[in-house]
């Protein structure tokens, strides 16, 4: 069975180019264009990760991941950001996330990190 | 504050903004350079399709579009950073007040969304010039911008409009669903303290809006 994927970005060009790229690397993916959006889809339909990006325009990334976690503690979040600083990172992963990759991901790279997460937990 | 601390603080305010634009801009120069190369990863995708007899000139077209438009994203987000790192060239010259809103606005265009705040430019009715440093003037134009989004509530809206008079030339934010207690605040951090003095304008507050007065007119 596909991993089914939730895809956050505020970019909307971004969110679909990285849907279509993922999708034919066999992963089930839902896309939200803000943290507000992705926040009310999780609590009706289940993921076994969510990609997001770091800074969006209302809540941001390391907000989201906060809330999110407060409530699926076991959910996997993957965090893209344009420029990671070391401390950014520590925080982020201190916060629950799985992993933190710079912007553009590594499409391969990334879909190992979704399969991974999944045959982990 | 002496002069020496005056000069001191000023050039430290100068270089945080300048910081600040930077990143912002290197940050949405980052956005478009991941959509690019997200369509040439799609186009790869395509291609290794191809080989198994599947290929879709419409998708290819597609892709071609968008990177089109992510180049001209990028040109343009470019050219008025440019612009605004040339505001630097001369400490003293003629500006117009509402070419420098506007690019003010324009290079602050991510930091602005960061508040879900829109911003309304009435356009003026004339030419309104002043005479300054057109690199801090971006900055106090920044600094009245930033504390608007700030005193917004649920309306989440800022207009500013332009106003001349025969003594004075002014540029006006009225902010949407202003908090309560906002503006007895505003201005009151000695770097726009420093900022104000050195740009030589008055600050008017009035219910629901404040406005920057430039008493000399040329």
């Amino acid at each position: 069975m596909s991993e089914k994927v939730l895809l956050v970005d505020d970019e909307t060009d971004f969110l679909e180019i990285m849907a279509q790229r993922m999708e034919v690397r066999g992963l089930d993916i839902t896309t939200a264009k803000s943290a507000h959006i992705a926040m009310s889809i999780i609590e009706k339909e289940p993921f076994d990760a969510i990609v997001m990006d770091f800074q969006m325009p209302g809540m941001d990334g390391m907000e989201a991941l906060k809330a999110i976690k407060a409530k699926n503690p076991e959910l996997q979040i993957i965090l893209l950001t344009g420029y990671a600083s070391v401390e950014k990172t520590r925080e982020a992963m201190k916060a629950g996330a799985s992993d933190f990759l710079e912007k553009p991901p590594d499409i391969e790279e990334l879909t190992a990190i979704i399969k991974n997460a999944k045959t982990v937990s | 504050m002496t002069k020496k601390e005056n000069i001191s603080a000023l050039t430290e305010e100068g270089f945080r903004f300048f910081g600040t634009m930077s990143a912002s801009t290197t940050h949405e120069i980052k956005n478009t350079l991941a959509i690019i190369n997200e369509n040439i990863g799609l186009l790869d995708d395509l291609s290794m399709m191809a080989q198994d007899g599947i290929l879709s000139t419409d998708q290819i077209s597609g892709i071609s579009q968008n990177i089109k438009k992510q180049v001209q994203r990028s040109n343009n987000i470019l050219k008025k950073f440019n612009t605004f790192s040339h505001s630097t060239d001369i400490s003293d010259k003629v500006i117009d007040l509402e070419e420098t809103v506007r690019l003010t606005v324009d290079i602050a265009s991510r930091l602005i969304s960061n508040y879900k705040v829109t911003i309304e430019i009435i356009p003026a009715a004339s030419h309104l010039n002043v005479r300054g440093n057109q690199f801090f003037l971006e900055n106090m134009f920044w600094k009245a911008i930033e504390s608007a989004c700030r005193g917004t509530g649920e309306q989440k809206k800022v207009v500013i409009e332009f106003k001349q008079h025969k003594e004075t030339r002014e540029v006006w934010f009225s902010i949407g669903d202003i908090k309560t207690g906002f503006l007895d605040t505003l201005f009151s951090s000695a770097e726009e303290r420093v900022l104000i003095n050195h740009l030589d304008i008055d600050v008017k507050k009035n219910s629901n809006r404040f406005g920057l007065i430039w008493s000399e007119t040329i």
